[in-house]
C-alpha cells in the first residue's frame, strides 16, 4: 500500500518564530473601481503581500495621490471622490512599495436618483427589518411582511406603499411617513429602534418618498451582483485584520461602493470575527468563508488564517487525496498527524466499512500479520463480507425514508432486502440512482419504487433527489426563493415537473396496501398551490425538451449521471467521504451551494473524476479513499493541528452509531441482542424499519427516517444512564453463555482473559500498566468472576470503545 | 364554583407591582416576563392520534345523529358546561380546569401535527425544532438536581430537544404501570452494588485518562458531563423518591386507575413534586386515531383510562396545594371529523378540536372559543398552535421572543409569532 512507504520521521514540528521579512507587494482594492456620478465615493482598502501568500492591510499606514486630482480625488483616510468624467490613476505607498488602481468616473452629467430597489431595499435590509426574525418571516410581523432579505422587490414596494391603506408612506409630510417613524422609534415598534432619524440611511428613505416614493422613477436598477475586495485571504497571527470592500453592479450597468449596505457573516465564527462594518479580524488558526448578503444577491470571500509557521513536512505518498489534502495544509501552515497503529486502523476500517468491529481473532490475526500491503488486503476482505452490503442499506435506508409510515408494513422488508442485493453486487452507483428514480410496477415486486411513497408528492420528491443525489437543498425555494443560493420557486417547480407523470393504482392481489406505480403520459405538473403548469427543467439546465412518450424521470437520470453534470459525482464523493472521515469536503452533505463552498475544491474535483472513471464504483472509492495516508491518520492532535476541524490533518474522533455500538457490544460480549419478531440473531444494521423496538438504538440517535438529511448524533443523560445502569451491558458481560463466562468455563487464566477482552473490545492488547489495572480490579473484587465483568463493563464503556478514532 | 383565581399565579407583591406599572403600559405577559412568578411546572396529558371534540369536551347533541354520535353530554359540577357521559370523573372536576374548544390547524398529517403542536412550528425537512419540554428544560434548567424533562413512558417523535441538542431530551421513566417498576436504568441490578460500581468507575476514569490526548481536539464531543450527572442521578436519594411509585397509597394509586395512564399521571405528580418541570404522559402512539369503530374504541378503552386520571390527578394537585403552580394540560394534535364515517369511526379533522387546561393560575370552571353547530369549525376565538405555544411559555415566565441561534444559521425564536390565547390567563 502506498500510503505504508512513508516515513514518519519526516514529520518534523518545529515552530519557527514568526516571521519578519518585508511584504514583496501592494495590491490597492478594488481593481479599477467605476465611479458613477459626480460625488460618488469609493473606499479603496491597501494590502502588504508577504511571500509565504498571507497579506497585511496597511490602508492606514499608506499614502495617496490621484494623477488627476479634478476627475478623481483621494483623502488620506482611501476614500476616493467622483469629480469629473473621465480616470484617474491613484497611487499608494507603503515604506518602499507602491500599489495603483485606476478610478473610472462616468455619468457626472446628472445625479443618480434615489431608487427603491438599489436604495431603499439595501437599507431595510442592513437594519435588519426583512430579516426571517422580523418582517422577513413567513407571516411578516404584526401585517407588515416583506421578503426575505429583499429578494422580491415588487412585492416588497406594494407592502410599504399599498398595504396598510397607505399609511406606511406620507406624500404630504414624508417625516411623517410610518416606513420611517417606526424604525425610528418616534412611534412605538415592536423592533425597537434601528434607523437613527438624520442618518445617512434615514436620508436615503427620506429622499425617496420625497422623490414620490416610485417604484423605479427614472430608470430600470436592480441588483445584479456582488462582488468582494479580495475574495481571498490568508491573515498571519491573532488579532490581524482586514477590511472587506463590496462592490455591487445594478442592471443599468452602474455599480456603487455597497460595503456599507451589505451584511457580513463569517461561516466559522471562531476562526475569524466580522464586523458589521466588513472588517475581518483573526481569532484562531483555521479557514472559513466570510458571506457577504444583500438584496437577495450573494458573494463569498475565503479567508485563512495562518498563526505559526509550522512547516508542513514532504510526505512521500503519490496518492492523489493526500497530494491535495497537504496542499491545503501547507497553505495554512498546519503539519498532520502521525500515522495510526494497525490496531486503530484495524478498528476503524471496520466500522466504517462494515459497521461493526473486529472479533478478537480478527484482531490477532491482522496484527500478527507481517506480509506486504495488509491493510489494503484487509479493505478487500471487508468489502466482500455481506455485512458491508447490511451497513449501506441501512445508511442507504435511513436516507431513503425507509419506514412503514410511509411504505406500509410490508414495504421496508422488501425495500431493504432489494438495498442489500444491490450493495452485494456493487451495482454501479449510477445505475442504482437510476433504477430508483424510473422505477414502475407493483410496490412490492418492484421495491425501488418505494422511493416514490404514496404520501410524497412530485415537489417532496424533487426535494428529495436533488438533497440526496445533487446535494442541493432546494426546499427553501418551497416558498421563497433560497436566499443565500441562486435556485428560485421557478427551479424547484421545474424539478418536480419530472414526477408530474407518476401514479398510482390499488393491487389486486390481498396484500397490504399494495400498489402499482404506474406513469401517465400527458400528465403535466401543476403547482398545488398557484395553479400554474410548469414544464421540466434540470437545476441549472436549460428547459427540457421531452416528447410526451418519454418517461421524464428517465430524462432526469440521463441529465444527472452524464459524467459532466456538475453535481451528481460529487455530491456521492463528498458523503462518502464524510462517512469515512467524519467530515464532508462540503457540510453539510446535502447543502451545496456558491456561498457553502468545499473546504477543498480539488480534492472533491479529483475524488469525483476518479470515480467516474472507475464506472462509478463505490467499491473502488472505498478502496480509494481507505488506502490514503490522511484516512490512516492517527486521531491525536500536535500542537498545530488541534484546532483544525475541515483540513483533515487528523483523523476526527466521532462517537459511534447507535447500531455500530450495539452490533459491537453484542460481538465483543458474544451475546446476540434480540429484536422482537424478527430472526435470532439479527443485528441493528440489519433491521428492516426504525420502528423495530429497541430502547437501546432510540436512545442513541437512531434516526425515524422521515428526514432526507444525514442523522444527527447527540450525547445525552438517558445514553450516560443506559450505559452505567441499563441492562445492556450488565446482562450482556454477565451473561453465561457470552465470551467473558465461556473463557471462565474454559479454564483460561485471568492473563489470557484479560487479553481476549482487551482484543475483542479494542481490536489491541492490554499493556503491562492495563494489565496491572486489571490484576487490582479483580483481586478487590469479590470475586474472580465479579471482577472481570467489572473490567468487561469498563472496557465497553471506555471512550476508546464507544468513539470511532 | 371556582376553586383557583387568575391572582393565585402571584403572590400579593407581585399584583402591587403590576398594579404600579400598568399606567407605564406594561401588559400581564410582560410582567409575568418580568419575573416574581411562582415556579410552574407542567403536566402534560397527550391524547396521540387525535382525540374527537364533539365525543370529548365539545358536543353537539342538537345536530343529526351522524354527527353527533351515540355519546351523551352530562352536566358537571359547573353550571352550563357539559361533557360527554363517558367523562364522569372529569365532570366532578370541571371548577378546576378551562375547556379550549377553539384549537385549529392547518395540519392533518399525524407526524407533522404532533410535531406542530409540540413545537409550536410547522415541521421543516432542514431543521429539528425542540418540543416545548426541552425548551422548558433549556431555558430553566434543572431543579433538586432531577432531570428538568421527563417522558411517561418515554419518548416518541417530535418529544425530542431537535436543534437544542440531546441535553434536553427528555428523560424516560418507562410504564409506571408495570408490575415491580423501577424507573429505567436509575437504579443498579442486583448484584451491582455501590462498592462495585465504584471500582468500575475508579477502572473507567484509569483507561479513559488515555484517550485525553485525542479528546483534545476541537470538535470532539465528550460524553463526561452525562457521566457526572448520571453518577449523581443514581446516587441522588431525591431521584429515587421521586420515581418510587409504590410508595404511594394503594387507594390513590386505585384512584387514578391501574392503567399506564393513569399510574403515569401519579408519577408525573410525584416527579413535579420531587423538581421535574416537564412531565408528558401518554398511553403510546396514535391510540386516538379511530378512522373505524370510534365509539366502541372511546368508551371502553381510551375514555375510562383518561376521564379516572385526569380526574384524579387534578383532585389530587389540588388537595395538596399543588394546583397553583402545576400547569396540567389534556391535548392531541387535531380533532376528529364532525361527520362519522362508514366504519362508524371518525378522521382527521384540524379545523377545530378541544383541549383542557388547568392550573398555575388558570381560572377553572371555564369553556372559551366555540365552534359552530356541528363542531366543525371555530365560529369565536380561534387558537392557533403558536397562540398555544406563546402562551404556555408566558406561563412558565419565559420569554416567547427568545432567540437561539441554530445550526441552520437562521435564528428561531421560542415561539413561531404567536399571541397570547385571550381570556385564557387573564
Amino acid at each position: 500500500m502506498r500510503s505504508l512507504a512513508v516515513a514518519s520521521a519526516l514529520v518534523a514540528l518545529a515552530a519557527l518564530p514568526l516571521s519578519a521579512s518585508a511584504p514583496t507587494g501592494l495590491d490597492v482594492l478594488p481593481e479599477n473601481p467605476f465611479l458613477f456620478g459626480t460625488g460618488a465615493e469609493q473606499r479603496l482598502v491597501v494590502l502588504a503581500r508577504y511571500a509565504d501568500g498571507h497579506v497585511e492591510d496597511v490602508t492606514s499606514k499608506s499614502a495617496f495621490r490621484s494623477a488627476s486630482p479634478s476627475v478623481a480625488a483621494v483623502g488620506a483616510d482611501g476614500v476616493v471622490r467622483a469629480g469629473a468624467f473621465g480616470g484617474a490613476v491613484i497611487e499608494a505607498r507603503y515604506g518602499s512599495l507602491t500599489g495603483r488602481t485606476t478610478a473610472l468616473v462616468q455619468r457626472t452629467d446628472s445625479p443618480p436618483p434615489v431608487t427603491f430597489g438599489s436604495d431603499v431595499l439595501p437599507v431595510l435590509t442592513k437594519s435588519g427589518c426583512n430579516g426571517g426574525n422580523c418582517h422577513g418571516a413567513m407571516n411578516g410581523q404584526n401585517g407588515f411582511k416583506l421578503s426575505l432579505f429583499g429578494y422580491h422587490a415588487d412585492a416588497d414596494y406594494r407592502m410599504i406603499v399599498e398595504g396598510h391603506d397607505g399609511r406606511r408612506i406620507d406624500l404630504e409630510r414624508p417625516q411623517n411617513s410610518l416606513l420611517l417613524r417606526k424604525p425610528a422609534f418616534e412611534v412605538a415598534h415592536g423592533g425597537g429602534q434601528v434607523l437613527v432619524a438624520g442618518s445617512p440611511e434615514y436620508r436615503t428613505i427620506l429622499a425617496w418618498i420625497q422623490g414620490g416614493a416610485r417604484l423605479e422613477p427614472t430608470v430600470e436598477k436592480r441588483l445584479e451582483s456582488l462582488a468582494v475586495h479580495p475574495s481571498q485571504i490568508v491573515l498571519r497571527g491573532a488579532d490581524a485584520s482586514a477590511q472587506l470592500l463590496v462592490t455591487a453592479r445594478f442592471s443599468d450597468g452602474s455599480e456603487t461602493d455597497f460595503t456599507d449596505m451589505a451584511h457580513f457573516e463569517a461561516h466559522d465564527q471562531s476562526v475569524v470575527d466580522v464586523s458589521a462594518g466588513g472588517r475581518v479580524t483573526s481569532l484562531a488558526r483555521g479557514q472559513t468563508t466570510v458571506l457577504v448578503r444583500g438584496l437577495g444577491a450573494v458573494a463569498v470571500a475565503r479567508v485563512g488564517v495562518a498563526t505559526r509557521k509550522h512547516p508542513v513536512p514532504d510526505i512521500d505518498s503519490d496518492h492523489f487525496i493526500d497530494r491535495l489534502v497537504l496542499a491545503k495544509l501547507r497553505d495554512l501552515h498546519v503539519p498532520p498527524s502521525g500515522l495510526a497503529d494497525d490496531a486503530t486502523f484495524l478498528r476503524r476500517v471496520y466500522l466504517d466499512t462494515i459497521g461493526v468491529i473486529p472479533t478478537a481473532g480478527e484482531a490477532r490475526a491482522f496484527l500478527a500479520d507481517s506480509g506486504p500491503e495488509k491493510r489494503a488486503r484487509v479493505v478487500d476482505g471487508l468489502l466482500d463480507r455481506p455485512e458491508y452490503a447490511d451497513f449501506w442499506s441501512l445508511y442507504w435506508g435511513d436516507h431513503l425514508n425507509n419506514t412503514k409510515q410511509l411504505l406500509y408494513n410490508k414495504g421496508p422488508y422488501t425495500f431493504t432486502r432489494w438495498l442489500y442485493d444491490r450493495f452485494r453486487e456493487n451495482m454501479p452507483y449510477d445505475e442504482f440512482v437510476r433504477a430508483l428514480l424510473t422505477s414502475s410496477g407493483n410496490m412490492y415486486d418492484s421495491p425501488a419504487t418505494s422511493y416514490f411513497p404514496l404520501m410524497k408528492k412530485p415537489l417532496d420528491i424533487a426535494a428529495q433527489t436533488s438533497q440526496l443525489f445533487l446535494g442541493v437543498s432546494i426546499e427553501c425555494a418551497r416558498c421563497h426563493d433560497h436566499p443565500l443560493e441562486k435556485w428560485t420557486q421557478d427551479d424547484y417547480n421545474g424539478m418536480a415537473a419530472f414526477f408530474s407523470q407518476v401514479r398510482y393504482k390499488g393491487g389486486a392481489g390481498p396484500r397490504n396496501n399494495e400498489r402499482i406505480l404506474y406513469l401517465d403520459f400527458d400528465r403535466e405538473f401543476e403547482h398545488p398551490e398557484n395553479g400554474r403548469t410548469y414544464r421540466p427543467k434540470a437545476l441549472g439546465a436549460a428547459r427540457a425538451r421531452i416528447d410526451s412518450w418519454t418517461d421524464r424521470r428517465e430524462a432526469l437520470a440521463d441529465w444527472m449521471t452524464a459524467p459532466d453534470n456538475p453535481y451528481f459525482a460529487r455530491a456521492i464523493v463528498n458523503r462518502m467521504w464524510k462517512q469515512f472521515m467524519g467530515r464532508g469536503i462540503v457540510e453539510p452533505v446535502d447543502d451545496f451551494r456558491d456561498t457553502n463552498p468545499p473546504a477543498n475544491p480539488s480534492l472533491l474535483d479529483a475524488l469525483a473524476r476518479d470515480f467516474i472513471a472507475s464506472g462509478y464504483d463505490l467499491k473502488h472509492l472505498i478502496r480509494t479513499i481507505t488506502s490514503s495516508r490522511s484516512y490512516q491518520l492517527s486521531s491525536v492532535p500536535n500542537e498545530a493541528n488541534r484546532d483544525d476541524t475541515a483540513g483533515h490533518s487528523r483523523y476526527y474522533a466521532r462517537r459511534l452509531t447507535a447500531e455500530q455500538l450495539l452490533d459491537s457490544i453484542s460481538l465483543a460480549t458474544g451475546v446476540p441482542e434480540e429484536f422482537p419478531s424478527l430472526y435470532p440473531g439479527t443485528r441493528a444494521a440489519q433491521l428492516p424499519e426504525p420502528e423495530v423496538p429497541s430502547y437501546f438504538l432510540d436512545v442513541f440517535d437512531r434516526p425515524s427516517r422521515q428526514l432526507v438529511a444525514d442523522r444527527v448524533q447527540t450525547n445525552s443523560l438517558n445514553q450516560a444512564l443506559h450505559l452505567i445502569s441499563g441492562e445492556t451491558i450488565q446482562d450482556k458481560v454477565s451473561d453465561r453463555g457470552g465470551t467473558l463466562h465461556r473463557l471462565l468455563e474454559g479454564g483460561a487464566s485471568d492473563e489470557e482473559i484479560v487479553e481476549e477482552l482487551y482484543l475483542g473490545a479494542l481490536a489491541r492488547f492490554p499493556d503491562a500498566a492495563e494489565l496491572a489495572a486489571a490484576r487490582r480490579t479483580v483481586d478487590a473484587a469479590g470475586s474472580r468472576a465479579e471482577g472481570l465483568e467489572d473490567l468487561f463493563w469498563a472496557l465497553l464503556n471506555s471512550k476508546e470503545f464507544v468513539y470511532q478514532h | 364554583m371556582r376553586v383557583t383565581n387568575h391572582t393565585s399565579l402571584f403572590g400579593r407583591r407581585d399584583i402591587l407591582r403590576i398594579g404600579s406599572l400598568a399606567p407605564l403600559g406594561l401588559t400581564l405577559d410582560q410582567a409575568l416576563r418580568a419575573g416574581g412568578r411562582k415556579d410552574v411546572s407542567c403536566i402534560l396529558l397527550w391524547q396521540s392520534g387525535g382525540c374527537g371534540q364533539q365525543d370529548t369536551f365539545d358536543m353537539k347533541p342538537d345536530s343529526p345523529i351522524e354527527y353527533r354520535g351515540e355519546f351523551k353530554p352530562i352536566p358537571t359540577n359547573t353550571p352550563g358546561i357539559r361533557i360527554c357521559e363517558h367523562l364522569p370523573y372529569t365532570a366532578r372536576q370541571a371548577d378546576k380546569f378551562t375547556i379550549l374548544r377553539s384549537m385549529r390547524s392547518q395540519e392533518k398529517n399525524h407526524e407533522r401535527a404532533i410535531n406542530y403542536l409540540l413545537t409550536g412550528y410547522l415541521p421543516l425537512p432542514t431543521i429539528e425544532f425542540p418540543s416545548i419540554g426541552s425548551v422548558v428544560s433549556e431555558r430553566l434548567g434543572p431543579r433538586n438536581g432531577l432531570p428538568p424533562y421527563v417522558a411517561v413512558p418515554g419518548t416518541f417523535p417530535s418529544y425530542g430537544a431537535g436543534y437544542l441538542g440531546g441535553d434536553h431530551n427528555p428523560y424516560n421513566a418507562g410504564d409506571p404501570n408495570t408490575p415491580g417498576y423501577r424507573a429505567r436504568d436509575l437504579s443498579l441490578s442486583a448484584d451491582v452494588d455501590w462498592t462495585r460500581l465504584g471500582n468500575r468507575r475508579k477502572l473507567l476514569e484509569s483507561m479513559d485518562a488515555k484517550f485525553r490526548a485525542i479528546e483534545s481536539g476541537r470538535g470532539f464531543d465528550s460524553m463526561d458531563p452525562y457521566y457526572e450527572k448520571a453518577y449523581s442521578l443514581l446516587s441522588s436519594p431525591r431521584a429515587k423518591e421521586a420515581f418510587d411509585i409504590e410508595a404511594e397509597p394503594q387507594a390513590l394509586r386505585e384512584r387514578y386507575g391501574r392503567t399506564p395512564v393513569g399510574q403515569g399521571c401519579l408519577l408525573a405528580r410525584r416527579l413535579v413534586e420531587g423538581g421535574v418541570r416537564f412531565v408528558t404522559v401518554a398511553k403510546g402512539w396514535l391510540n386516538y386515531d379511530t378512522h373505524g369503530n370510534n365509539f366502541n374504541t372511546m368508551k371502553k378503552l381510551l375514555l375510562p383510562e383518561f376521564d379516572m386520571a385526569f380526574a384524579a390527578l387534578l383532585e389530587d394537585l389540588h388537595d395538596r396545594g399543588m394546583l397553583d403552580t402545576t400547569l396540567v394540560l389534556a391535548m392531541g394534535e387535531f380533532g376528529r371529523t364532525p361527520k362519522v364515517n362508514s366504519a362508524a369511526g371518525r378522521d382527521h379533522h384540524s379545523d377545530c378540536w378541544s383541549i383542557a387546561l388547568a392550573g398555575a393560575g388558570i381560572e377553572g370552571g371555564r369553556a372559551l372559543g366555540a365552534t359552530d353547530k356541528f363542531a366543525a369549525e371555530v365560529t369565536e376565538m380561534p387558537a392557533e398552535p403558536e397562540d398555544l405555544m406563546y402562551t404556555l411559555h408566558t406561563v412558565f415566565g419565559i420569554d416567547p421572543t427568545h432567540e437561539y441561534d441554530t445550526p441552520l444559521r437562521r435564528p428561531v425564536k421560542v415561539a413561531n409569532g404567536g399571541k397570547l390565547i385571550p381570556g385564557l390567563l387573564s
